[in-house]
Formats: C-alpha cells, sequence, structure tokens
C-alpha cells in the first residue's frame, strides 16, 4: 500500500467482530528499547481529538466495548510496538454498527501521528507518571516467578546480543529520556519502521485497503527493510546460573541450542516443532511422562521454542533436593531420543497434534497473524499449507537428528532463599 | 431435540435429554474446529468432608486419577488422534474440555464418555498422585493472583469449604485411598449430574446418538451409596486476613458478598448489572480510574474487578497493587459511599451497557467462548439465547438493577478485606 505499509486482508464471516493489529519493528538495542517501550505507554494516553484516558477509554466503551491497546512486545531479537484495535462487526449491533472499523483505523492513524501535546510536546507530567508506571511494572515481574526465571535464563543464554533484552526495556535508562527527543523518536520511527496491517473479518478489501491510506499516517514509500536476524554469542559450554528468591517452589528452565531456525526449510523447521511435541511440548511427553507420571517429581514440566532462535527450552517447578535429578532425567531423555529415536506411535501422535493445532489456527486469529508476522519477521515464506504437508512428511529419523545435535546452554534455577 | 435461532447473532441452539439423564446442548456453526465440554455437577462444594468419606480436594483428586485406565493414560489416545484434552474442577462443577478437528470429533466424544465413565485405582498410583497434587499445590504458593484470590476468600468466608483450596490440603488429601475414590466416584458421576456442551461444524443427532451409546453402559452407583444432597450456601462472615509473599507493593482486594440466594435468570441478571456497577464506578472508562491513575494511587496493570455468582455463592471483588493500599481502600470506600447520591449511574449507564452488549456478542465468536457462554447458561438452567434478552427489550437490565446493587451488595460496612504482601507495621 502507498506509504511503504504491507496490508494483509482475510475476509471471512467466521467472526462476530474484525481485528486489526498494525506492527512496527525495530532491533531490539539499549535505550532504543526503553524508549519505544515509554512511548507505548504514552501513545494510550490521548489523541489531539481524545485528549486523556478518560476521553479515549470513554469512546472504546461507546463503539460497543471495542479493545484498544498499544503494547511493546517482543519476538525473537525484534521489539515491536504493537497496535490493536478489535470491535464488534457492525451486522451484530442493533443500529448500523456505527462505522466500527473506520474508526477503529482512525483511532491507530490519530494515535501514531496525532497524540496529545501540550505546546508542541509530550506533557511533562504524563511522561512522568508513565515512567513511575513502568519502573512499577518492571518490578512487579518479580510476582510472576515462572515467567522471571525464563526471562533470566533468556538473557543468560543471549548475553550481549539482542537476545537478552526485554521490550519493557530498563528502568534504569529512564532517567535519560525526555519529551524532546521521545516526539522525535516517535516521528521518525512512524514513517520509517516497516510497517505491517492486518484486518480479519467481515470486511470489504477494497474499502479496507482504502480506509489504510487515508487513515493512517503517510510515509516514505521507502520505510526501511526489516532488520537481520543477529546471531547468539558461539556457545561457550553449558552454564549453570542458581539464583534465589522468596518462592515456593524453585523454578528450573533449561535453554537448549538447536540447529534448526524458523529460517530454515519449511521441512527442517517441521521435523523441530514434532521434535519439541514429543519430547515435553506435548501433555503426554517423554518429559510428562517419564518425570512427572513414572517419577513424580514435579507437577509442571514442559518444554516450548524460541523459534527465531532455534532454542529448545525446558521449564518445570521442581524442589531444590529434586533440582539435580530432574537436570540428569531430562540430558537422559535427550540422549535417549538422539541415540535410539522417537518411537513411529509418538512421531504420528506429535503429528496429529501439530496438524490438528495448525487446522485450528484457522478459526484463531491470534494465531494466524502471528504465523504469518513471525515469518516475514524471520525472512522466510512457507505457508500454513506447505507445514502442514511437511509435518505430515518427517520421518523419524529427522527428529532423532535434531535431538542428538540438540547441546545445552544454560541451566538456570531459581531456587528458595535457604537453598542458595 | 429443541432447535431455537437467534435473528441477531446469526446462531442456533440445540437442546434435548440424554437417555441415561443428563442432558445436551450444542452450537452447531461451520469452522474446522469442535470444542466441547462434559461437565459433571460434581464440585469441591459438594465434597462432604473427611468424616463422610470425601475429604477436601476428592473432586479434584478424581478428575488427575480418571485419566489413568488399566490399558494406560487415556490422554494419550486423545493426543494419538490429535484432539487436545483438559479438565478443570471448580466450585460446583468438574468440567473436562476437548478440542479437535471435525473429522475426529465423533471419536473424541467416545473417548470423552470412556474418560468419565469408570475409574480405575490401584493404590500405588494414587500414592503418586498425592505427591504430584501436592507440588501443584506448592507451585500456586507461589501465584499471586491464586494466593490473593483464595485470601479474600478466607477473608469473606472464613472457615467455610469455599476458602480451602480446591485441591485440599497436604492433610486432607492423606486420607483419600482408592476405596474413596471409587465410592465417589459412583456416587457423583451419575448419568443425570452430566451436560455435554458443544460447538462447531457438528450434526446434532449425529452427537446425540454417540453421547446415548457413550452413556449406555454406565456402571451402576448402587443404591447404598446416598445421593448427594444439595449445597449449602455459602455465609458471609467480612473480614480481613493478610498473606505475606515477597512483592514490589502489595495487592490489595475488597470483597463484597450477595447474601440473597438467587438462581436461573434473575442470578444472571443480578451478575451482569454487578459488572455493569463496577463497570461505571470503577472501569477504565471511570472519573475513578483516570483520577488514580494519574496520581498513581492505582495500578493500571493489576487494577480491576470480578463477578463471581452461584446458587451457593455469590460475591464480586475489587482491588490491586498499590504502593498505600490503605490509601486505595479508603478511596474505594468513599466512591461505593458517594455512590447512590451522584448521578454516574444516570450518566454512564448508557455506556456501560454498550459495552457490555459488545462483549456478550464477541463471547460467541470462538469454539472455546461459545461452550463457555452455554455452559454458564445451562449451569443456571437458562436458555442461552434468554440471556440476549437482558441487554434490549421489555427484558433489559435498568437502571434499578444497579441501584440495588449498590444498596444491597456493595455496602462500605460490609467490606472483606485481603492484602497479600509484606506483613502490615
Amino acid at each position: 500500500m502507498a506509504g511503504g505499509g504491507q496490508l494483509h486482508i482475510r475476509q471471512t464471516t467466521r467472526f462476530k467482530s474484525v481485528w486489526v493489529d498494525l506492527f512496527l519493528p525495530q532491533l531490539l538495542q539499549p535505550v532504543a528499547v526503553t524508549q519505544l517501550a515509554l512511548l507505548s505507554r504514552l501513545l494510550e494516553r490521548g489523541t489531539r481529538r481524545l485528549p486523556d484516558l478518560r476521553a479515549l477509554n470513554q469512546y472504546t466503551d461507546w463503539l460497543y466495548g471495542a479493545a484498544f491497546s498499544v503494547q511493546s512486545v517482543a519476538f525473537g531479537p525484534f521489539q515491536l510496538l504493537h497496535l490493536h484495535y478489535d470491535a464488534v462487526d457492525g451486522a451484530f449491533v442493533p443500529r448500523d454498527g456505527d462505522n466500527l472499523l473506520e474508526r477503529g483505523l482512525g483511532l491507530l492513524g490519530e494515535v501514531l501521528a496525532e497524540p496529545f501535546l501540550e505546546d508542541g510536546q509530550l506533557p511533562q507530567a504524563r511522561i512522568e507518571q508513565e515512567k513511575a508506571s513502568l519502573r512499577r511494572f518492571v518490578e512487579s515481574l518479580l510476582n510472576d516467578r515462572s515467567l522471571l526465571a525464563q526471562r533470566r535464563c533468556m538473557e543468560c543464554i543471549g548475553a550481549d546480543t539482542p537476545w537478552a533484552l526485554a521490550p519493557h526495556g530498563s528502568p534504569a535508562e529512564l532517567s535519560h529520556l525526555d519529551g524532546a527527543s521521545l516526539l522525535s523518536f516517535l516521528r521518525n520511527f512512524v514513517i520509517d519502521a516497516p510497517m505491517d496491517i492486518y484486518v480479519c473479518g467481515d470486511v470489504d478489501t477494497e474499502q479496507v485497503a482504502d480506509l489504510c491510506v487515508s487513515l493512517l499516517p503517510a510515509a516514505h514509500d521507502d520505510r526501511r527493510a526489516c532488520a537481520e536476524i543477529p546471531q547468539l554469542l558461539p556457545l561457550a559450554g553449558p552454564q549453570q546460573i542458581l539464583e534465589s528468591a522468596d518462592v515456593s517452589q524453585g523454578r528450573l528452565v533449561l535453554g537448549f541450542r538447536t540447529p534448526i531456525r524458523l529460517g530454515a526449510t519449511v521441512a527442517e523447521y517441521a521435523a523441530l516443532m514434532l521434535m519439541n511435541l514429543l519430547f515435553g511440548g506435548d501433555a503426554y511427553s517423554r518429559l510428562y511422562n517419564h518425570i512427572r507420571e513414572q517419577l513424580g517429581l514435579c507437577y509442571h514440566i514442559a518444554s516450548y521454542l524460541e523459534p527465531m532462535a532455534g532454542l529448545l527450552l525446558v521449564e518445570a517447578g521442581v524442589e531444590p533436593e529434586h533440582r539435580s535429578a530432574v537436570v540428569e532425567q531430562v540430558l537422559q531423555e535427550l540422549r535417549e531420543l538422539g541415540t535410539h529415536g522417537p518411537s513411529r506411535a509418538e512421531v504420528e501422535r506429535a503429528q496429529a497434534l501439530a496438524r490438528q493445532r495448525l487446522d485450528g489456527a484457522e478459526d484463531d486469529r491470534e494465531s494466524l497473524v502471528h504465523f504469518h508476522h513471525a515469518r516475514r519477521l524471520a525472512g522466510t515464506n512457507g505457508s500454513r499449507l506447505q507445514l502442514h504437508a511437511a509435518l505430515a512428511a518427517v520421518p523419524a529419523e529427522a527428529v532423532q537428528s535434531i535431538a542428538a545435535t540438540t547441546v545445552l546452554d544454560t541451566e538456570y534455577f531459581l531456587g528458595p532463599q535457604e537453598s542458595a | 431435540m429443541l432447535t431455537q435461532i437467534h435473528d441477531v447473532l446469526r446462531e442456533s441452539v440445540v437442546i434435548d435429554d440424554l437417555d441415561a439423564g443428563g442432558s445436551l446442548c450444542i452450537v452447531p456453526r461451520q469452522g474446522r474446529r469442535c470444542h466441547a465440554v462434559l461437565s459433571i455437577s460434581f464440585g469441591a462444594l459438594h465434597e462432604s468432608g473427611q468424616a463422610l468419606g470425601e475429604p477436601a480436594g476428592i473432586a479434584h483428586f478424581l478428575e488427575h486419577r480418571l485419566f489413568e485406565k488399566p490399558t494406560g493414560d487415556i490422554g494419550e489416545r486423545f493426543t494419538a488422534i490429535g484432539a487436545d484434552i483438559d479438565a478443570q474442577t471448580g466450585f460446583t462443577t468438574t468440567s473436562y474440555s476437548l478440542t479437535c478437528g471435525a473429522e475426529v470429533f465423533p471419536q473424541a466424544i467416545e473417548l470423552l464418555f470412556e474418560l468419565v465413565r469408570a475409574g480405575h485405582f490401584p493404590q500405588e498410583s494414587v500414592g503418586r498422585e498425592r505427591d504430584i497434587i501436592g507440588h501443584e499445590i506448592q507451585l500456586f504458593e507461589d501465584n499471586l493472583e491464586w494466593v490473593s484470590f483464595q485470601m479474600l476468600l478466607s477473608a469473606l468466608y472464613p472457615d467455610q469449604r469455599i476458602a480451602i483450596d480446591i485441591a485440599g490440603t497436604p492433610e486432607s488429601l492423606l486420607a483419600i485411598d482408592p476405596a474413596l475414590l471409587d465410592r465417589c466416584h459412583r456416587r457423583h458421576y451419575r448419568p443425570s449430574a452430566i451436560q455435554l456442551l458443544a460447538c462447531g461444524p457438528i450434526e446434532a443427532a449425529a452427537l446425540l446418538d454417540i453421547s446415548n451409546q457413550g452413556m449406555a453402559t454406565w456402571p451402576e452407583w448402587g443404591p447404598e451409596l446416598p445421593m448427594p444432597t444439595s449445597m449449602h450456601r455459602a455465609k458471609a462472615d467480612p473480614g480481613r486476613r493478610n498473606a505475606t509473599m515477597s512483592l514490589a507493593r502489595p495487592r490489595r482486594l475488597l470483597g463484597f458478598a450477595d447474601e440473597r440466594p438467587r438462581q436461573g435468570l434473575p442470578l444472571m441478571r443480578h451478575e451482569l448489572a454487578l459488572e455493569m456497577t463496577l463497570d461505571i464506578l470503577f472501569g477504565p472508562g471511570s472519573e475513578f480510574f483516570s483520577r488514580h491513575y494519574e496520581s498513581g494511587l492505582l495500578d493500571g496493570e493489576s487494577f480491576g474487578g470480578e463477578v463471581h455468582m452461584d446458587e451457593s455463592y455469590g460475591f464480586c471483588l475489587l482491588g490491586g497493587d498499590a504502593d498505600d493500599p490503605g490509601a486505595l481502600e479508603r478511596a474505594i470506600l468513599e466512591e461505593l459511599a458517594n455512590a447512590p447520591s451522584s448521578n454516574w449511574i444516570e450518566t454512564d449507564f448508557d455506556r456501560a451497557l454498550r459495552r457490555a452488549y459488545g462483549d456478550m456478542v464477541c463471547r460467541w465468536e470462538d469454539v472455546e467462548g461459545t461452550v463457555g457462554f452455554i455452559e454458564s447458561a445451562r449451569e443456571h438452567d437458562c436458555h442461552p439465547f434468554a440471556l440476549t434478552g437482558l441487554y434490549s427489550g421489555p427484558g433489559a437490565i435498568g437502571v434499578d438493577d444497579i441501584r440495588r446493587c449498590l444498596d444491597g451488595i456493595l455496602q462500605p460496612d460490609r467490606v472483606a478485606v485481603a492484602t497479600v504482601g509484606a506483613p502490615e507495621p
């Protein structure tokens, strides 16, 4: 579309609302990450037309409780400014729907191009309020012990690279940020960053394209391309990090490097997905069956992928006295999978589940948008149909080969205070 | 088989009784995925207590153990056909939910009935399950949402079953053995206690057939087991409770009990009215929210309200994290004390109703949300479409409903207060 952005429309009558997601990415980097994190909060505070929190929230309430948010989120080494709007489809409301989609796209455009200013600047009082609010948010990350442990493990694996940075930025950098620098950063970012807009619902595609051109900020035709994906530093050998906090149960996170990334071929990535599912990603995986059900060493154990870096992470709630046993069992399961490979039944079960979830994404807009946008960021394509076919064709040997070349990078444990 | 169509929502609902007892409620629609919930009216509040052979936590324990069958874990058979299976024990129900593609849905439903139909409780696995649930209880002790909710229940309903963890306590778990599990299963998992709720590309008549077959071979539950009696309504005795937990700042929740028993559509009407009252006074569009967000008293991420209504309990909670929880509590109570004489209710009613209407429509959007909606309606013996009449037309909710919430429930002198964080000086 004009302005260098990419507009993706999914026309479907399957839903009762229309969703709009707008993404503007940058590589995670010190200071800029905190700048964008703070801006995302300030953008939620008001526009020229809707000057304060109450005016903005009441406006979306009148649009039948439309949801509106501006968030700074991370995907791999990228920080995304994510604007979201969704409102009931006009066909399901008593009157004509009050042009709910047009108003929504208009709101997103206003938020980016016409934030509330006082004397041409972002109001100082609001900047201070949002700095305080961001500090509180970062402090409250301690409240979720599992996320905290996962975050800390990622910081250790990605040390000195963008992979270590969190999308909320660093409170220590907040004091350097002032209204003038924030506004100038925003003005530049909005017209320069690669922009993807997703609209999904029962919409007229031509009308949506016209609305996007007229309501979203004008921009250079040559927005910059998405940055190259930076590499993790070479593996220096497994590291063990033991930390403690006031937790009732320890949180163990094991970070493994696999040889496959999202940018690999569809067939390779399909094999990694299956390997994760049957190893620890599915409710009846090897880790669940062996470590929870047979040995009763913990209640929660599961694995998940960090697809951009090709990391496999295992997370478990573990008492300190069981930590080494659980680590040894996870490593043993991985060796076993790498030596003997999965059984045919395991592969078939993982294939059935992966394909079912992929089919199910058809009914789930968040998954649809994520699937597409993640691949754009990774600089690869590959449709759901291709992945679906590739999943069915993965041989057990491909799973075994990934397991055999997957190595431990970091063992991270957040234990109760007395265990440290 | 009764089918009703809703012109505005463009949905249909099919309701029928199952031959052996229990009922079926389906929302057929196009799409790829099917979602179904098999709900048993047996939850933590039905447990009769240790003396009567049902120690706290046995409903949840049973839910975990039903997955084990003589041939192995039945969950693996769900995943083998590409179906996701999950289970959850609540205050008044145990729910088994599955999600899968339409092509395997009939098979998955057969498995769902097999899952709940018969128990298999070897001594050894019961002992191991006790350890696993012990780990689960401990895991939740670090979960702020859970701890603060649990504290509020203790402040509202001290020493009653509702205030004890649904999963039980380490002590009550010790009393659970294979014989008790078997007895409990036969007593509560009776056909008449079952509701099956489903949404997706489903043919209603075929699902009815499979369900009737699935229940045809139900084990006898034996005349020696007394029928479960109805639950006692939890009696509120509001007070203050604190839990110590290392947090960046304390969380304070205020709770208000609805002490009047309600059921059916009036219950659901009251639930909606209470949600709208909280939205008008404290929601993101309220004057209270913006004033105290700007002053820093209120934390935008954690501040909010919830309403929980059932025949056996009814309460709402409100609050969040605060540097000065005492000041937050005073501000909320002051707002409530002034609310009856302010005109917020009148001026903001239409806005709150539009917001609530939009939320209701969106709950019909995906298969999970739709099943959740029909499940809560059926739990209270309502037709799901009857609820839509609360938003417009002659039966619509009005300003008087909101005023009744203020007068009957949100009374500052009947507040229960829970705080989680460092101990108060």
